[in-house]
């Protein structure tokens, strides 16, 4: 069940308080004024002096009884009326003060629900990563100060993220620089000793110098080709195109990705016949599931067992690339996504780190377990439909 | 403590409806004109004009004035052409306890034991004349209203107005004879 508003909820609750309290403020004085009339009454004024005069008729002149009997009356009847007014004067305080409060409540309660409204949507626009986001303060409400602090903090979040985000690009780059100048400075041993072998020789007329040069070039071109990969590499990275999205059998995908690894690793597939369409974008994709099968084989350099599985669960697409290699060290687990990162000799640090990206692309996940020397399964989750792609494009495309 | 809550609630809304209740509506009833040795005279008495506080105060010994007032006015003229008032006081005499009412229209007071034959006399007119027929005109209609209004009750020494009219919802009862004309009152 459902409950009422919190504005619902403080109002009845008030309502239900100011009524009790009107009630018993009103029981208190006309219990009050009630013992007051009733003692009067109970005097039996009017009754005493009329049997008075009834008995003393010879000695007591009617004319001097009868303004004392008329004023006993006027103070009944002044009790009785005043009685009824205070009735009828009580009922109306308690209604009237009632409506009041109730009024004065409804514009304090809207003086305060209504920014704690707009400060509930403005922490969820915030959640959702728009710090551009204030809340338009009221001079009126109690908790302006709140929204002040509130916006104060917003602007200090906005701040530091774009201070952070400066720190990581900076970090990125000085990451990425090193790892160029690393990538460069290999080959550029090799070359410069090349170089310098074939200068050597050439100058001192060495009679084999036709071998050396064959030789030195041969390691020239393969260094350039090493250099040109790594251009090629970095390229890619940076420019990543934007997902192209179709429905598709991937099981199908993964059948053909398959055939030119049999000969590296024991692949066993366990594939969901029951897998419905996939919806994503193919040579993403593909080139998701050939880095982790690169990877795995790369990890088992003695031909180990590879398991790739797909299934269907709540809506969710999950595939598991499974190897028997030496797993990863738990200080390399929290870094093997991040780009340039690689524990191999001849990696660029980039692979699953364009993995990642990808997946991310899909509104899907990858996480990683692994276990020292039994092996590494990644996970990946994606539960994207074609509708919510549809939805996406509908409300955010302009 | 629920007890005294329920029975605060029971009569705050028995006092919420004695708001609406407390008044009463008075009416004129049968009402009658004719012509009686060449006047015209109105017969009639006002009905649900009494309630609890308004007994209640003609009980207390305090005089009470009832003051009708009627209007002759031609068809179509609202200004009148003739206005005169009668008025009835009763008076309890709370020593001997009898009530003593006395009517401007009549020479002599009546005088009643009975607080319910006095009621009834007391807002009861009988054959009161409101003009000789000399004043109607031939071939002129007229018409003819009678009011009546309750006087406020002045306490002496406590300096207290009671203002009867409030009990009325200060709607004085009225009585708007047809048109006529001296032709039918003739007939």
């Amino acid at each position: 069940m459902k409950l009422p508003s919190f504005k619902l909820q403080i109002i009845v609750i008030m309502f239900i308080l100011l009524v009790i309290s009107g009630l018993f403020t009103r029981y208190f004085f006309m219990t009050q004024f009630n013992e007051y009339s009733r003692d009067i009454t109970s005097l039996n004024l009017y009754d005493k002096v009329h049997d008075l005069y009834g008995n003393h008729k010879d000695s007591i002149d009617k004319e001097e009884v009868s303004p004392i009997l008329t004023d006993i009356n006027k103070i009944e009847l002044t009790t009785y009326l005043f009685r009824k007014e205070m009735t009828l004067y009580s009922t109306f305080y308690v209604v009237i003060s009632g409506l009041v409060v109730l009024i004065v409540m409804l514009v304090v309660l809207t003086l305060i629900t209504r920014p704690l409204s707009r400060l509930q949507s403005g922490t969820k626009t915030i959640a959702a990563g728009d710090l551009q986001t204030r809340i338009r303060e009221s001079r009126f409400s109690p908790i302006n100060e709140l929204i002040s602090s509130f916006n104060n903090m917003v602007e200090e979040l906005a701040s530091n993220r774009d201070k952070l985000l400066q720190a990581e690009k900076d970090m990125m780059w000085r990451e990425m620089a090193q790892v160029m100048a690393h990538e460069i400075k290999n080959p550029l041993t090799p070359l410069r000793l090349s170089t310098e072998r074939m200068e050597m020789k050439y100058w001192g007329k060495s009679e084999n110098f036709d071998k050396i040069f064959q030789d030195s070039m041969e390691v020239i071109n393969e260094e350039i080709n090493n250099l040109q990969h790594l251009v090629k590499e970095f390229s890619k990275f940076a420019r990543m195109p934007s997902a192209n999205f179709n429905e598709y059998d991937i099981n199908e995908q993964i059948r053909d990705i398959i055939p030119p690894y049999r000969g590296k690793a024991d692949i066993t597939l366990t594939l969901d016949p029951e897998l419905p369409a996939f919806y994503g974008d193919k040579m993403q994709m593909k080139q998701v599931f050939v880095n982790l099968i690169q990877n795995a084989i790369q990890a088992m350099p003695a031909r180990g067992m590879m398991e790739i599985t797909s299934k269907y669960e709540n809506r969710t697409f999950i595939f598991m690339i499974k190897d028997s290699g030496e797993g990863i060290s738990p200080d390399d687990m929290d870094r093997i996504f991040r780009p340039y990162y690689t524990t191999k000799e001849k990696g660029t640090g980039l692979g699953l780190s364009i993995v990642k990206r990808m997946i991310n692309q899909h509104q899907g996940t990858i996480e990683v377990d692994s276990k020292r020397d039994e092996g590494t399964i990644f996970i990946i989750k994606i539960n994207l439909r074609k509708k919510d792609i549809e939805d996406y494009n509908e409300n955010f495309s302009n | 403590m629920f007890g005294a809550l329920s029975k605060q609630i029971t009569s705050l809304v028995i006092a919420a409806s004695s708001l609406f209740s407390s008044h009463v509506t008075p009416l004129f009833d049968n009402c009658s004109y004719r012509l009686l040795d060449d006047v015209l005279v109105f017969s009639g008495r006002i009905i649900t004009c009494y309630n609890k506080d308004v007994e209640q105060i003609m009980q207390s010994g305090q005089q009470i004035v009832l003051e009708f007032t009627y209007r002759i006015h031609e068809q179509g003229n609202d200004t009148p052409l003739h206005m005169n008032s009668e008025s009835h006081i009763i008076k309890y005499d709370v020593v001997d306890k009898f009530y003593t009412i006395d009517k401007t229209e009549e020479v002599e007071s009546s005088i009643f034991l009975d607080f319910d034959e006095a009621k009834q006399h007391f807002v009861l007119l009988e054959l009161l004349e409101i003009q000789h027929i000399d004043f109607f005109e031939e071939g002129r209609e007229y018409y003819f209203v009678v009011t009546a209004a309750l006087h406020p009750v002045y306490l002496e020494e406590m300096e207290k107005n009671i203002e009867l009219m409030k009990y009325w919802s200060n709607k004085p009862p009225t009585y708007r004879s047809p048109a006529f004309t001296l032709k039918d009152l003739e007939s």
